[in-house]
């Protein structure tokens, strides 16, 4: 469900070339410790809690509103990233979050949490994403290949199992990407709901409230976007992969 | 492996909120039937497999700077039209909020102003100068036929004084006067006017007596004028009747008002050439207390023609000053007098 608010902004693309502002083309991608993340978006423990400080931001205080960014920056940007499968894009679309906070800031009402509020915005505009992509019929993970090439075959479809090739731990970033490819293929209302529990460590009622459903429809799509991905990664183990990626650190 | 049942699948969906609590089968872990809970290894596996697969990844930092310069360019911006909207709004709160009071107290002032200064209020009238002027005011300012008595006396006392210098031309000047005359008026003349003049406008004094007085010098030629004397004339402390004289106090001077009423009197004195009596009653104006400004300069100016008149001109010039200070624009009418007198 969208809300009045966003609905009343103007388009992320007018806002950003209202601004002027050029996107600089895709990045390197850059992992984080997840203790870094943990500090970065810690909340209560340590100062205001995030209606304080958009409050605050309310009444002039930039530095509030700063605090808020280094907050929910990086969750955002994870949920923005695995939504739309494009760094570039994702990075877009974050700018126009915060870009819409900063507009609604007049209008902000403490109704419902800040994470609420923010994370709605994102997911309205993976939505709007979402439809964009399927009007200019983008080339997706199940839409076939050139005739050259093998038709009627999804990527997926043609990124062999790692058990298959024998694929050694250095090629665990195929299997990364398959993962990804995975998540990518949910349908969106699994998809949201699945990146927000597990990138964001949101509760299925906080869920609900941003994604404007019961909580128990939520818990439902949870369990959908799971057997789905059973399925696709059935032939994976998570301690050969773990194995496999020695700079990365698993989640607490 | 065979579906699982609607009940499992609730059961299932219920131990979402905390399958990651007991990822490794801690001993603290609910316990749930074989289906449901190999179904939840299941999903632990997934997870797993979905974090180290997709780790949380950091975004630039000069992705969001230009979103924390708009932010600050905004704030910027924006309070100094709060401050100059919420300044120009206090600023028009403040005045409008003085205003009303400050209005309320004028109005409130105005209005005691008119209470206590209108004409004929009782504050003018319990003023003891305005006793004489009461006084002179029955005896000149009352019905027609009465303030003509003063007038037909004067012509009687005129037809009695002795046929020398004409009419208007003074007669000896006392000694209280001090003007100096070139023709000499019988002293009998002049002091039976300064009698009149007294009797009439002494301001706190004598009414029947020296009404009755003047009445016996002037004989019986008179009665009219001494039955309308006696008629208005009233102890010096009796107010009471000001009121049958009481007129609203009028800013120039009147036939109306007391004082009013003698200055006319004095006009008439001297247009008829007798200085010394409209002297007099100048006089008696020009010191009287309650006399406005502008009567009291009339008074002042009638005393300078006089003197004038007399030939006294150091007085005239002394009395012209006075007048002008009261009344700067008294010079007209002393010009018109002047013009009426040479005709």
């Amino acid at each position: 469900m969208r809300t009045t608010l966003e609905l009343e902004l103007p388009g992320a693309a007018g806002l950003r070339a209202a601004l002027g502002w050029t996107h600089t083309g895709p990045r390197r991608p850059m992992t984080v410790e997840p203790s870094t993340l943990a500090a970065d978006t810690r909340q209560k423990d340590d100062g205001p809690d995030d209606t304080e400080l958009m409050v605050a931001y309310q009444r002039g205080d930039v530095a509030a509103f700063e605090l808020l960014v280094r907050r929910h920056r990086y969750g955002l940007f994870n949920f923005l990233l695995r939504s739309v499968a494009n760094r570039s894009r994702a990075e877009e679309l974050l700018q126009d979050v915060f870009l819409r906070v900063v507009r609604a800031r007049k209008r902000y009402e403490p109704r419902a949490k800040f994470s609420t509020w923010v994370y709605t915005i994102a997911r309205n505009l993976c939505v709007d994403e979402s439809r964009r992509r399927n009007q200019r019929r983008e080339q997706s993970l199940e839409a076939p290949r050139g005739s050259s090439e093998d038709s009627g075959t999804s990527l997926r479809q043609r990124v062999p199992a790692p058990e298959s090739l024998g694929i050694p731990p250095a090629e665990a970033e195929q299997i990364r990407s398959r993962v990804a490819a995975a998540v990518a293929d949910l349908p969106s209302e699994q998809r949201e709901v699945f990146l927000l529990r597990q990138m964001n460590g949101m509760s299925f009622g906080e869920i609900a409230a941003i994604v404007s459903a019961p909580e128990n429809t939520v818990k439902s799509r949870m369990r959908y976007a799971l057997e789905k991905l059973r399925t696709e990664l059935a032939d994976l183990d998570p301690r050969e992969l773990a194995a496999s990626t020695p700079d990365r650190r698993q989640h607490a | 492996m065979p579906d699982l049942s609607p009940g499992e699948i609730s059961r299932l969906e219920d131990a979402l909120e905390h399958l990651d609590e007991f990822e490794h089968g801690e001993a603290d872990a609910p316990v749930h039937d074989d289906a449901v809970a190999h179904r939840l290894n299941d999903y632990r596996r997934v997870l797993a497999i979905t974090r180290v697969a997709l780790p949380q990844e950091v975004v630039d930092a000069d992705v969001l700077t230009d979103v924390l310069a708009h932010a600050r360019a905004e704030l910027a911006n924006e309070p100094r039209v709060q401050e100059a909207t919420s300044a120009a709004s206090t600023q028009r709160r403040s005045s409008i909020r003085w205003l009303f009071p400050v209005l309320a107290m004028a109005g409130a002032t105005a209005l005691v102003l008119l209470f206590v200064f209108r004409p004929g209020s009782p504050v003018q009238m319990s003023t003891p100068g305005l006793a004489g002027e009461s006084m002179a005011a029955k005896a000149d300012a009352t019905p027609k036929p009465a303030s003509h008595q003063p007038e037909i006396a004067d012509d009687q006392d005129r037809k009695h004084e002795a046929p020398k210098g004409g009419v208007g031309v003074p007669a000896g000047i006392p000694a209280e006067q001090k003007v100096v005359v070139e023709e000499a008026a019988p002293a009998a003349e002049a002091k039976a006017e300064e009698q009149e003049a007294g009797a009439n406008f002494g301001g706190l004094g004598i009414d029947g007596v020296a009404s009755e007085d003047s009445d016996k010098n002037r004989g019986q030629a008179a009665p009219s004028s001494t039955r309308a004397r006696r008629a208005t004339s009233k102890p010096a402390g009796d107010v009471s009747s000001g009121s049958r004289t009481a007129s609203p106090k009028k800013a120039k001077t009147s036939s109306s008002s007391p004082t009013g009423a003698s200055l006319e009197r004095g006009d008439k004195l001297r247009r008829a050439g007798r200085c010394a009596a409209a002297t007099a009653v100048y006089r008696d104006i020009a010191t009287h207390g309650s006399a406005s400004q502008a009567t009291r300069a009339r008074a002042e100016a009638g005393q300078s023609l006089c003197a004038e008149k007399q030939g006294a001109t150091n007085e005239a010039a002394r009395h012209l000053s006075v007048a002008r200070k009261l009344d700067p624009a008294i010079d007209a009418w002393i010009q018109r007098e002047r013009d009426t007198s040479s005709q």
